[in-house]
């Protein structure tokens, strides 16, 4: 299983007018701002399983949700 | 025009001072905010064109 | 009301555990903390209540004042576009010298140390020559300098010439995207501009900057005396050159400095004559403008010198010249001469001891806040807190003599009343250390703070010792210099004092972190659960592994891999920084740069090579019961394994009850503990220390875990202890995983005593009882606690003493809460400021109390 396999999971989208950049649960990468973290996935405990998001003007998923994540909601 | 020469708020560098030069001053003004009051000091010239925050001496 | 905690029958009788103070009695657990602050003076109340914190929380900051200034990264540009053409290191003086003489300065109403390093009290200053990543994240965000053109326009400009552009030429593609990722490796300082100081105060407080400059010119007519000898001898003749440059430099830093001293000096004269009206305050306006006046310039004459003194060299050392985290210093050592002419002889600046906690107080808040414009990974990895801000007191002298002090005690006391998340404290525990001060520290702990953590004196003394025996001019650190030693930053000793003290973080910092590399070793080094690419090299299909060896051999491979490649990147750092990102000031204030003319990036006397496993314990763990389930009991297969974990366990539960059911460290368990301990000492450690570094010593691991155990957790998949995909991963070095030692305090110590060689330093998180640390026999069983620990040999312990209803409680009304502090791991965090899985890990970890089989063991009389 890889983590960027699957359509309903994050993928590459030229164009896309839901990237991952405008998304509530995109973060920014802690080292290069080009490219960012996806938190949406959430363990019944509250840990969150992140993702690598390489770029984030072009990648989306069909759990694009328009917002931002308060520091709460953070690890 | 009025510059900083003329301002309440200009102190001219004393000449015995290390960063002493002719007609160097500081500019300090008072600041105020939620968490109180502060004073802030800014190299500025006596010949330098007055700012908003200008006061007549 | 406060819950008290329950008797014991212990040695044939029954033990009562009332409270200490019969008046907490009527206070609820839940707002305990909230009661326990007791400023010392009206001013350091109002100090406090006015503070301008600056915490960071999801790498954003809390607080919506703060911002970034642009003045610093304005006039460093200007003065370096202004010196090309001039050697390199006159360069980085100039570029210090024009910040210092053009930037604005900061006074604050109340304060008595003064001096800021930003343009407003709400700004910190960034830093475009080290990593233009990290200024562009923060043009990107609501807290960019403005303007923002002119901050965009200066970035740009730094990209050729920063330390980011200088490093990554050294490195493919692959192997940059493999660290800035940070899920094996952190990412390394010329990405993130991240960095880490010792300053020596000493030469500044007692010798004052005007001897330092009288030194570096009276080095340069010799050096010209020396080139100008018959017959010219080219081979000594040209050392000559580099040298002369760098006491100029260090020359016109100190000059710069004495003058932005005296500056402040003129701003608080023209505040008292023209802005104050209280005349009292008039007066002691004054009395700063004549402190500022004589110091850093001359030597301190008293305790109020020392302390502005001080604080002038912490910001030009940590946050003007260059950013660095830490307060590196033996506090108490450093300021105790001067305590004695105060207090006790009262010949210049006569104050009482009184007094003196009310001075600690407000450095405290001066630190509070001290903004720092560190790069998003670092903002996000202290949450609650400002950054990594970490003193050390107490010890031992020659001859391991007690060092404690009145002047511990001071710091001990102003700690405990005014109740601030930073500085942070590390004592040094010595059986010779005196129990008043070490009352002290219990009260610290007892009332929640977190600090003092404790770090085993004679374990830091020896290790000095060890590291001075590679020093590549075979001068380091004397019996002497070894036992005035001080925390870098939260774990790793270092030298204080007038020479050899750690300069860069390219020396020591910076983290691994095993529980990834757990993950992709079952992966042939494929990062299938974040990056989705080839984090390390291929260690081969993990189904194919016929033994547990092999399985071992595969992750020392991956970690050997990582560890020297970190330790490459910083070492690349340290020659960049020794070309282009000089220290004059620092040098000019270090006996050996002044002495043999070499920057303090360059010169490396006492080599004091570390580096952070992070999550070691996941890891460790994970073998235990991969070896237990799948080679012993063959219970099940490596293949059975494999899949379920890519499943994150989902429809494996009854597997994962077994994995997660293995023996687990911190039980006194003879099977994981045998795993473990040659886990860290044959993997963790002894990979590290075959690697020679900058400083021709060996690195060796500092095991600790910041807020890095949740953010690496989040980047880690599911692993064998039983952990689901981003779950936090362990909360300290050498800590059992949240909730998983269940055989009480002596146990845990028992486990991590087994782990002797190959190690620096391991952090260790213990959270006490509030009820019974509060009663009448706390300080007993925590003393004999802490004397075991001592006995076994343990590098540190910290401890959380915050009970779960509180934490609850500040849950459901932060704002209620703001004075809950909590030890997150080897910093403490205001506990409202953290993300709510943080605190949730918090209170997962398991409270110790103390049956009577511990305080059997610990001997314990009540
Ligand atoms: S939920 Fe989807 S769109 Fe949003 S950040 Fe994650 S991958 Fe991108
Ligand atoms: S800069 Fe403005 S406030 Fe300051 S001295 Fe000049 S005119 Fe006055």
């Amino acid at each position: 299983m890889s983590a960027t396999g699957n359509e309903k999971m994050m993928h590459a989208e030229p164009g896309t007018k839901k990237p991952c950049q405008i998304c509530k649960w995109q973060i920014a990468d802690p080292t290069n701002p080009l490219r960012g973290q996806c938190t949406v996935n959430r363990n019944t405990l509250g840990g969150v399983w992140k993702r690598w998001v390489t770029d984030v003007n072009g990648m989306t998923c069909a759990k694009h949700e328009v917002g931002k994540l308060s520091f709460r909601e953070h690890v | 025009m009025t510059t900083c020469k003329n301002c309440s708020f200009y102190f001219a560098v004393p000449e015995d001072a290390g960063d002493f030069e002719a007609g160097k001053g500081d500019c300090v003004l008072e600041r105020e905010d939620a968490k109180g009051k502060y004073w802030l000091s800014k190299p500025t010239k006596n010949d330098s064109a007055s700012c908003k925050a200008f006061k007549k001496a | 009301m406060s819950t008290v905690a329950a008797s014991i029958k212990y040695n044939g009788k029954v033990v009562d555990f009332p409270l200490a103070n019969p008046a907490e009695n009527e206070i609820a657990d839940e707002v305990l903390h909230e009661n326990l602050a007791r400023p010392t003076t009206e001013r350091t109340k109002r100090l406090k209540a006015r503070c301008r914190w600056k915490h960071a929380a999801a790498g954003e900051f809390v607080d919506a004042e703060v911002r970034a200034g642009i003045e610093r990264m304005r006039y460093i540009t200007e003065a370096h576009k202004a010196s090309a053409g001039q050697p390199e290191v006159i360069r980085r003086a100039l570029g210090l010298a024009n910040i210092l003489n053009k930037s604005t300065l900061v006074l604050q109403q109340d304060e008595f140390i003064i001096g800021y390093h930003a343009e407003d009290p709400e700004m910190f200053p960034l830093y475009p020559e080290l990593a233009y990543m990290a200024v562009q994240d923060y043009l990107m965000s609501d807290y960019s300098p403005q303007p923002k053109d002119e901050a965009a326009e200066i970035n740009e400009y730094w990209k050729k010439y920063s330390m980011q552009a200088k490093g990554e030429r050294y490195f493919t593609q692959e192997e940059l995207l493999q660290m800035y990722q940070v899920s094996t490796m952190e990412a390394p300082g010329f990405a993130t501009g991240y960095n880490s100081i010792s300053p020596p105060y000493e030469t500044v407080l007692q010798d004052g900057l005007l001897k330092r400059i009288e030194s570096a010119k009276e080095k340069i007519e010799h050096a010209k005396k020396e080139m100008q000898k018959i017959p010219w001898n080219a081979t000594t003749g040209l050392d000559w050159i580099a040298r002369i440059d760098v006491w100029k430099a260090m020359i016109i830093a100190d000059e710069a400095v004495i003058n932005w001293a005296r500056r402040h000096a003129r701003l608080a004269k023209i505040v008292a004559e023209n802005f104050e009206t209280n005349p009292a305050r008039k007066e002691e306006l004054l009395e700063i403008a004549e402190i500022s006046q004589r110091v850093p310039a001359e030597p301190c004459k008293g305790l109020k010198d020392a302390f502005q003194s001080k604080w002038y060299t912490y910001l030009i050392c940590h946050a003007i010249d260059r950013y660095a985290s830490g307060y590196a210093q033996k506090e108490d050592e450093m300021l105790e001469p001067y305590y004695n002419i105060s207090v006790k002889e009262k010949s210049f600046q006569p104050m009482t001891h009184t007094d003196v906690v009310e001075m600690v107080e407000m450095e405290r808040l001066k630190i509070s806040e001290h903004g720092a414009g560190k790069s998003r990974a670092y903002r996000e990895i202290f949450p609650g807190s400002n950054d990594l801000f970490i003193l050390t007191i107490g010890g031992t002298k020659p001859g391991y003599v007690d060092a404690c002090s009145d002047m511990t005690d001071a710091i001990l006391e102003g700690a405990r009343n005014i109740r601030t998340t930073e500085p942070s404290i590390v004592f040094r525990w010595h059986p010779v250390g005196r129990e008043k001060t070490k009352r002290l520290v219990f009260e610290c702990i007892r009332d929640g703070l977190g600090y003092p953590s404790i770090k085993h004196d004679v374990i830091g003394t020896e290790q000095l010792k060890y590291y001075s025996q590679f020093s590549k001019n075979s001068n380091g650190a004397t019996d002497e210099e070894a036992h005035y030693w001080g925390l870098v930053l939260c774990m790793s000793p270092g030298v204080c004092g007038r020479r050899k003290t750690h300069k860069t973080r390219s020396e020591g910092g910076g983290s691994i972190f095993p529980a990834k590399m757990m993950e992709i070793v079952l992966a042939d080094g494929f990062d299938w659960s974040y990056s989705g690419m080839q984090l390390g090299p291929h260690t081969g299909d993990p189904t194919t592994f016929k033994t547990f060896e092999l399985l071992w051999e595969a992750f020392r491979t991956q970690y050997a891999y990582a560890i020297s490649k970190v330790i490459r990147a910083k070492d690349i750092m340290r020659y960049f920084e020794s070309k282009f990102l000089q220290m004059p000031f620092v040098s000019s204030i270090d006996d050996g740069c002044m002495e043999l003319g070499v920057d303090a990036m360059e010169l490396s006397e006492q080599p004091n090579g570390w580096h952070n496993p992070i999550t070691t314990v996941v890891a460790a763990n994970s073998l235990v019961a991969v070896k237990k389930l799948i080679y012993d009991e063959k219970k099940y297969t490596m293949a059975q394994l494999v899949t379920a974990l890519h499943a994150n366990w989902h429809g494996y539960e009854d597997m994962r009850q077994d994995f997660l059911n293995a023996p687990k460290w911190g039980n006194d368990d003879d099977y994981a503990d045998a795993i473990i301990k040659d886990f860290y000492e044959d993997i963790i450690g002894g990979e590290m220390a075959k690697i020679t570094n900058y400083s021709g010593g060996p690195v060796l691991p500092v095991g600790q875990a910041v807020g890095l155990y949740m953010e690496i957790g989040s980047r880690t998949g599911p692993t064998p202890d039983g952990r689901f995909g981003g779950d936090a991963g362990d909360d300290g070095g050498i800590s059992p995983y949240m909730g998983t030692d269940k055989k009480g305090p002596t146990a845990v110590l028992k486990s991590v005593s087994k782990v002797q060689k190959n190690q620096k330093a391991n952090l260790l998180n213990q959270r006490l009882s509030v009820p019974i640390m509060r009663s009448v026999h706390g300080f007993n069983i925590w003393k004999s606690y802490m004397d075991a620990w001592e006995q076994l040999n343990i590098d540190h312990v910290q401890f959380n003493c915050v009970s779960t209803a509180e934490m609850k409680a500040a849950q459901k009304e932060p704002e209620k809460h703001q004075d809950l502090i909590v030890r997150v791991s080897g910093f403490s965090a205001r506990f409202v400021d953290i993300p709510t899985y943080g605190q949730n890990t918090i209170i997962a970890r398991n409270e110790q109390a103390f049956g009577a089989d511990d305080l059997q063991y610990l001997n314990t009389q009540l």
